[in-house]
């Protein structure tokens, strides 16, 4: 090899040698495609064309998008509560199983994930409505005379986002809770501790990470919802994406559509930060070295 | 209280069944009501019964004769191939550099390459919306490929990191001392192992761009119209029942890839077992 | 040196494959002509379609693209940045006038040397303005369900009344842009029919208040509330009575009142700038043409824009279009110049309207 073949496969093993240059591709990318328009998009919210506050003094004056940041934050906390109370034990049963019979299973956790959120959504439509399967098939067997009003309100916005979001709260928990050695659980039993007392103090406590990322995320996920509760809310379940998209599309206040979503952004930005803190990125890319 | 012992430690009493049966009970609710619209596409009425009176096809056949119907469907698959193809080159370079780099901020860059997947879409959509109007990019093919590019990388780098976890780095090392450079190796020995996990990625990134809305309602046009933006104006215009016919091949779509991905997974996992028996019977 | 080979044939391949995938849609992969059509889609776009495009595209071979809806913000988006999608569009007086009186012309004026005189002597003189003509007029009406609902109401007292008409109602939110049913509250709580503009906002307001209670679900979109009427939903809507007629005449258990109806006019407009303007003018005049409008109107019952129109209708069908004389007695036309009024505030009646209707709600 002459030396200007030398000197170039030195420059090739020495970018592929720095792993560091692996993610170049994707930053320019997303500083591209990412960063660069919501910065512009900040500069909109401050600017009509001087620089002014008006917006952001728009929205925190106006008591109707408090309210509906309210009523978003509400929402997602009902939501996640309810994947949590419904995703652990199913979380918990499947970590138990053998891995082959778990997998099998888990895929009926993925397939609502991996199908279109416009037919999920349009499901429920059809299920909650009030000639909907479900009212058509409990009057059909006699159980009840009236239809029930689970659709148009909070909580059928309720039920069709846990759906949505529960694949997201048990994969977050299963990943977890299969690392949790289960001999501790064996040798605490041995020790003379009652099943009750060994979840509540071993189990329970390791699973805590679980929690957190999966609580955190579908909490953040449930915040920019539209589609759902567009569709399956009320008159009061307007959540902020909506009041967002009302802004661009029907009254082009695209100052004040900026403004509403910066801070909505900073308030995920907050609380993802807070909590990203407290479970540590690192459990996500492994222990290995 | 009598505890019966069963394997992985799993400690059992009366109450197991128990959590058994409200696990598969909350399995069957998670799939339900994607697969109840399965028949109810079938149905010969304009308008919902359940169960369904008469059968018919006149739903599908109305889908594959309307031209709106097949155009946007063309475009959705175009998008999400070629986001496929971006994400996952963008996304497993990515993967790789986390698993393999220690820098301080590592987190950081990792929270930050990730944030698009947690982000509400609204403001992702509109923010895009706005500069993509300057750039004359709204209605394009291209325009909507960088925009969901952009959701889907995410998803391929926490598939792909999540494989790349129970990879061993000495194999590279091996592969490298033996005189092959990286490419080589790469090619030969980093990506058969984590191929499984790749290709998921991969599936996941086309079905992210296939199926999504929010940025497709805002910069979707006349000539780059998708799938899903087209169904969301038909839900919240038409009494068609059209869509549901559509959602059943979607949800047909959906599990076929799936299933193809299992199937690939299952094919690599014995192949490799065949492979240790014949270096097992060698020696 | 073999697997090199495949290797670039491969890389070869990912490469025509991506460029032929932009590419090929970028440009537009039908040399052909085509022209641009933004109506307001559903069915009444399918219907428009068979009646107007089709012939059209026989006809003259250029291929009509529709898309829809025919939103404000996205058409000053395009002429802005001077990445113009649209030719046509069919919007109602509200959006043109945001298109034309706000300082800046977002519309073609309409050169009315350009449509053969004989049919423009057709079209109801009104509706032929500087920016655009009349294609169809539309009225909100009293719907609902006649299999759910026993007795029926007629006026808008009958649909504020609980008491005598019971059922399931809807009406529109604000999320959409459609105006707030002002005027329908104000008759309900008395005010006569010719007595209603200058809208008597608090009244109104108050009157609203009233039906609140009443409302299971605001629609956000017409199409919404007519599927939940035909799928029993609801049981009463106020909403556009020719597309929920149109699922009667399909069969659906629907039906429309003509009493105090609200009636505007639906518009064609040509989008300033467009290199099109050849073409928009021969599909115009498929559009205003009677037979065709007949056609239309026969299975959307919209009123016709052409006067001649109505002799090519069939009598029986006639009685449910809302221009027919009978219905015609029974109606009043939109103000859309109150609504467009700006206050002291510098907004727009409708803005107001619209942005109180948002904080109303969600008491």
């Amino acid at each position: 090899m002459d030396a200007e073949k030398l000197q170039r496969h030195n420059i090739l093993e020495k970018l592929s040698t720095n792993p560091l240059y692996l993610i170049l591709p994707l930053i320019l990318y997303m500083s591209f495609f990412y960063v660069y328009p919501l910065v512009r998009m900040l500069a909109m919210s401050f600017f009509s064309p001087q620089f002014t506050l008006r917006h952001y003094r728009e929205f925190i004056e106006t008591g109707v998008y408090l309210q509906s940041l309210y009523i978003t934050l509400k929402i997602s906390t009902l939501v996640t509560i309810l994947c949590l109370l419904i995703g652990y034990p199913l979380a918990y049963y499947l970590s138990g199983l053998p891995s082959h019979k778990a997998n099998v299973l888990l895929t009926f956790v993925l397939v609502p994930l991996w199908t279109s959120i416009l037919v999920r959504t349009y499901a429920w439509i059809m299920i909650l409505g009030r000639n909907g399967i479900l009212n058509q098939t409990l009057m059909k067997l006699g159980l009840i005379d009236e239809p029930i009003k689970i659709i148009y309100n909070t909580l059928g916005v309720c039920i069709g986002m846990t759906h949505v979001m529960m694949p997201f709260m048990v994969l977050s928990l299963y990943s977890v809770m299969t690392g949790i050695d289960r001999d501790l659980l064996k040798a605490a039993q041995n020790l003379g501790a009652r099943p009750l007392e060994t979840f509540r103090r071993i189990f329970l406590p390791l699973s805590m990470p679980g929690i957190f990322a999966g609580s955190v995320l579908v909490f953040i996920i449930s915040v920019g919802f539209f589609v759902t509760p567009a569709l399956l809310g009320g008159r009061k379940d307007v959540m902020i994406s909506m009041i967002i998209e009302q802004a661009v599309s029907v009254f082009l206040k695209w100052g004040f559509a900026c403004a509403s979503a910066f801070i909505l952004l900073f308030l995920i930005l907050g609380i993802f930060l807070i909590s990203g803190k407290m479970i540590g990125f690192e459990k996500l890319w492994g222990r290995r070295a | 209280m009598k505890s019966v012992r069963r394997n992985k430690g799993e400690f059992t009493s009366p109450r197991v069944s128990l959590l058994a049966v409200t696990s598969y009970l909350t399995l069957v609710c998670l799939i339900l009501p994607v697969f109840i619209i399965i028949p109810i596409s079938f149905e010969s009425q304009r308008y919902l019964e359940f169960p369904p009176k008469g059968f018919s096809l006149q739903w599908y056949k109305h889908f594959f004769t309307h031209y709106e119907w097949k155009t946007v469907t063309w475009t959705s698959f175009k998008v999400a191939s070629l986001v496929m193809i971006l994400a996952t080159f963008l996304g497993t370079l990515a993967s790789l550099c986390f698993v393999r780099a220690h820098f301080r901020g590592k987190e950081l860059l990792f929270g930050f390459v990730l944030s698009p997947m947690v982000m509400p879409v609204i403001i992702l959509a509109i923010a895009i919306y706005f500069f993509f109007a300057k750039l004359k990019l709204i209605g394009s093919v291209l325009g909507l490929v960088f925009a969901h590019t952009l959701l889907a990388v995410p998803f391929v780098i926490v598939i792909v990191t999540a494989t790349l976890q129970g990879f061993d780095v000495n194999l590279e090392r091996a592969a490298m001392s033996l005189g092959a450079n990286r490419l080589r190796t790469f090619f030969k020995v980093t990506f058969p192992l984590i191929r499984t996990g790749v290709l998921s990625g991969a599936l996941f990134a086309f079905l992210t761009s296939f199926d999504e809305v929010i940025i497709a309602i805002f910069i979707s046009g006349t000539t780059a119209n998708t799938l899903p933006k087209k169904m969301w104006d038909s839900i919240t215009k038409e009494a068609d029942p059209t869509l549901t016919a559509i959602a059943t091949m979607l949800i047909t779509l959906t599990v076929s890839l799936l299933l193809f991905l299992e199937f690939f997974r299952r094919r690599q996992v014995s192949k490799q077992l065949s492979r240790q028996s014949t270096i097992a019977l060698e020696e | 040196m073999k697997q090199y080979g495949k290797k670039m044939v491969g890389a070869v391949f990912v490469i025509g494959l991506v460029f032929g995938l932009t590419h090929g849609l970028i440009a537009p992969v039908w040399a052909a002509e085509q022209i641009v059509v933004c109506n307001w889609g559903g069915r009444d776009s399918d219907l428009e379609k068979e009646a107007f495009y089709d012939p059209f595209e026989k006809d003259t071979g250029i291929r009509v693209i529709i898309t829809s809806p025919p939103l404000v913000g996205k058409i000053k988006a395009q002429i802005d940045s001077g990445n113009i999608e649209w030719d046509l569009i069919l919007t109602d007086i509200p959006s043109i006038m945001s298109l034309t009186e706000e300082g800046k012309e977002y519309l073609e004026e309409i050169d009315y040397a350009k449509i053969d005189a004989k049919l423009s002597a057709q079209i109801i003189p009104e509706t032929k303005r500087k920016y655009s003509v009349g294609g169809r007029i539309y009225s909100f009406n009293i719907c609902y369900n006649t299999k759910t609902l026993k007795k029926l109401p007629k006026t808008y007292a009958d649909f504020w009344d609980a008491k005598n008409f019971p059922g399931a109602r809807s009406l529109n939110n604000s999320l959409g842009g459609i105006f707030p049913q002002l005027e329908a509250a104000l008759m309900a709580d008395g005010v006569p029919m010719n007595k209603l503009y200058p809208l008597d906002v608090e009244r109104a307001w108050k009157s609203m208040d009233r039906v609140k209670p009443l409302v299971t679900k605001w629609y956000k979109s017409h199409g919404e509330v007519v599927q939940m009427l035909v799928k029993g939903e609801v049981d009463m809507a106020v909403t556009i009575g020719p597309m929920v007629i149109s699922e009667k005449w399909l069969g659906a258990p629907v039906a429309a009142g003509f009493v105090e109806q609200k009636l505007a006019a639906d518009n064609w407009c040509i989008l300033k700038g467009t290199k099109n303007k050849v073409n928009a003018y021969k599909l115009m005049h498929y559009v205003l043409d009677a037979k065709r409008q007949a056609k239309f109107s026969s299975q959307a019952p919209y009123g016709p824009s052409n006067m001649e129109a109505s002799k090519y209708i069939d009598p029986k069908l006639s009685v449910d279009i809302n221009t027919a004389p009978e219905n015609y007695k029974a109606s009043y036309w939109q103000d859309v110049k109150w609504w467009a009024e700006v206050g002291s505030d510098g907004k727009s009646n409708r803005e107001s309207a619209i942005e109180r209707m948002n904080g109303w709600l969600m008491q």
